[in-house]
């Protein structure tokens, strides 16, 4: 599993860990059942804080994709979450192919509905 | 205890000049703390109050809970100055073995494991090791005292960008073990990388704090661009933190309430709304230059 | 242990002194034992020895023992070490403690062992010079002249540059010296027979001390020094590094 960060993004250091290890997932690259690295090993190798890397294990934890067990490490859950998230994932890309093809055909240019989602997206974390 | 550092209205003036203006800070436990300032901003002079080196004029100033100048409260600390020197005329084992009975909680193992990895050579004297040489020396001294909170004034200054790295990953793995780190620096990459909290100031205030993922969450760039622009007045707002006018765009930094400030694009009739999210370095230039128009 | 730290960053500067100050004695009771047209054979050490202590031993003594005043924080912080020190948990007044007995007795050593060094002279060249005697004169010369030491010390705490300190002090003790042979009232208070002229304390044909040691003068003496010293606590104890 390869991490790369950009610290300077103003996206989350601990979201861009979550997505890149739920990417994996997604990919293969971890397999059900695989250990991650230890909390420590990861902030030491990324050099980021620790308590980043403790955020985004238990973000990973609460959607189901990993399992940390006490005081024996974080392993990929075996579970169909996994499967099903990619399987909803697939689903998804279809939904946005359509809703691209449907705006365009609307006489909209790909960068208004692009400011169009961003604006829809903005309005929902701040009403979270 | 939950505040590692607290300062409140701490004042620290040298002859006319006011280094410190009413500092209230507070270092929260487990972190690793980024002090981010311009150069002059008082974060050297801060620490040095914390360290007892120099003498407050007013507020107050606690470590660990117990106010400065704590002989008991120096036994569970470490600290790293800008300068890095040590005392020329010892040699490395020396300044080891004068430092280590000070500190209860030093460990043998993280000594002998960093006098490796750090490849010291024990038997030169100090005057003769390369800067380089003698960071990771004052890095070992302090990190083998397994201290509560370790405080470092620029710690990477005058290093290169390999043994940047190195020594922000051995700070990460005190901060595993438990240690608080708080640093300070000009530098907002590395602030960036390590650390999950911040304290910006600048003229001896705070102009920004807080969790740093809370900040990237909180703060956006919303650009409105119009036909015909409206006066500033019209986006003085809960959350607006600042309102640049480019021509016909107008670039606002939103703090709060970003829907509803984007929700004016339309009200005003806006040609386009677009949303960004905020880097530190964008933000900390952000909030120096407010406090330059504020004062 | 603080004591390991003071006593290493002195070290070489008492050595440097002592070896200094013990060449000196030495060649000056050589000389005046010659001056006096009192050869070698006639081994007659004793006004040779102690001219020698009174004069240039002193001399050269009061000025080392200003010189083992200086250091402190104040030359920490030109150097950048202030910082590292103050950091550990070891309080001001220790340090100033540890530092300024380290020194006074460093100084006292620097006055007592050449001092001692005449007897040994005198025997090896067959002559003779009492080891009482000079015992007596060294802690006197130690004892009163620790007001040069004080001022070392206390100009340390007041003035960053080693130079400037030098300057001023080496000023004031001709300043002291001076004023004590010079100025009526000084002069009644005796510091300057305690310090400074053992030669009316020898009897000419016995060459024995004749007459009490003015231990009050040297008492004075060493009661002026422990507040410069105190002085100097209070700066080191309540200023900026």
């Amino acid at each position: 599993m390869v991490i790369r960060l950009n610290p300077s993004l103003g996206v989350p250091i601990y979201l861009q860990i979550v997505e890149q290890i739920r990417h994996s997932i997604e990919i293969g690259a971890l397999v059900e059942g695989e250990q991650l690295p230890a909390i420590r090993t990861l902030a030491e190798e990324l050099v980021v804080s620790p308590n980043t890397v403790v955020k985004a294990y238990d973000d990973l934890e609460r959607e189901g994709l990993i399992r940390l067990r006490h005081g024996a490490g974080a392993y990929v859950e075996k579970s169909n979450l996994a499967k099903s998230r990619l399987r909803r994932f697939r689903e998804a890309s279809t939904v946005v192919k359509e809703t691209v093809r449907k705006l365009r055909s609307m006489g909209l240019s790909d960068d208004e509905s692009r400011r169009l989602f961003e604006a829809e997206w903005i309005e929902e974390v701040s009403a979270r | 205890m939950n505040a590692v550092v607290e300062t409140r209205d701490l004042t620290k003036r040298f002859g006319d000049n006011y280094a410190l203006t009413g500092l209230t800070i507070t270092v929260p436990r487990g972190h690793i703390v980024g002090f981010l300032g311009r150069n002059g901003s008082g974060k050297t002079t801060t620490i040095k109050i914390l360290l007892d080196v120099i003498r407050r004029t007013s507020g107050e100033a606690t470590v660990l809970g117990e106010p400065t100048g704590s002989v008991a409260v120096r036994r569970r600390i470490g600290f790293l100055g800008e300068d890095k020197r040590l005392y020329s005329y010892m040699t490395v084992r020396e300044i080891i073995a004068f430092t280590r009975p000070f500190f209860p909680a030093w460990r043998l193992e993280t000594e002998t494991r960093l006098l490796m990895d750090f490849e010291l050579p024990l038997n030169h004297k100090i005057g003769a090791l390369s800067k380089g040489m003698r960071t990771k020396l004052g890095l070992l001294l302090n990190l083998c005292r397994h201290a509560e909170l370790l405080i470092l004034d620029e710690p990477s200054e005058g290093l290169d960008p390999v043994m940047t790295e190195q020594m922000l990953q051995s700070l990460v793995r005190q901060a595993a073990d438990g240690t608080t780190v708080f640093f300070s620096s000009h530098q907002v990459a590395e602030v960036e990388q390590i650390a999950d909290h911040i304290i910006a100031i600048e003229k001896g205030r705070v102009i920004l704090e807080g969790a740093l993922d809370h900040l990237r969450q909180r703060f956006r760039r919303i650009n409105l661009v119009f036909d015909d622009p409206p006066p500033a007045e019209a986006f003085r707002r809960d959350g607006v933190d600042r309102v640049i006018m480019q021509g016909r765009t107008i670039s606002i930094l939103a703090s709060r309430n970003v829907d509803e400030i984007v929700a004016l694009g339309p009200m005003l009739a806006a040609k386009s709304v677009d949303v960004q999210s905020v880097g530190l370095k964008e933000l900390f230039l952000e909030k120096v230059k407010e406090d330059h128009a504020n004062s | 242990m603080p004591i390991r730290k003071v006593w290493r960053e002195s070290r070489s500067r008492f050595f440097f002194i002592l070896v200094a100050l013990l060449l000196v004695t030495a060649a000056t009771v050589f000389y005046n034992a010659k001056a006096e047209r009192v050869v070698i054979e006639s081994k007659d050490f004793h006004a040779a020895g102690v001219r020698t202590i009174s004069g240039v031993l002193f001399m050269f003594w009061s000025f080392s023992a200003l010189f083992l005043g200086l250091g402190g924080f104040l030359r920490e912080r030109a150097v950048g070490t202030v910082d590292y020190t103050l950091s550990l948990p070891v309080s001001r007044t220790s340090w100033f403690l540890y530092r300024s007995l380290n020194g006074a007795l460093q100084s006292m050593a620097a006055a007592l062992i050449p001092a001692l060094s005449i007897p040994v002279i005198a025997a090896l060249s067959g002559g003779d010079f009492p080891v009482s005697d000079a015992l007596l004169l060294g802690l006197r010369m130690g004892l009163g002249g620790m007001l040069f030491y004080a001022i070392g010390l206390l100009l340390s705490t007041l003035f960053a540059g080693d130079f400037t300190s030098a300057g001023i002090g080496i000023a004031l003790v001709y300043a002291v010296t001076i004023s004590t042979r010079v100025i009526e009232s000084i002069k009644r208070l005796n510091l300057q027979d305690a310090i400074f002229r053992p030669m009316q304390m020898i009897d000419p044909h016995t060459h024995l001390i004749r007459g009490p040691m003015p231990w009050s003068g040297v008492a004075l003496s060493f009661a002026l020094s422990l507040v410069l010293a105190a002085c100097a606590w209070k700066v080191t104890t309540d200023r900026d590094f």
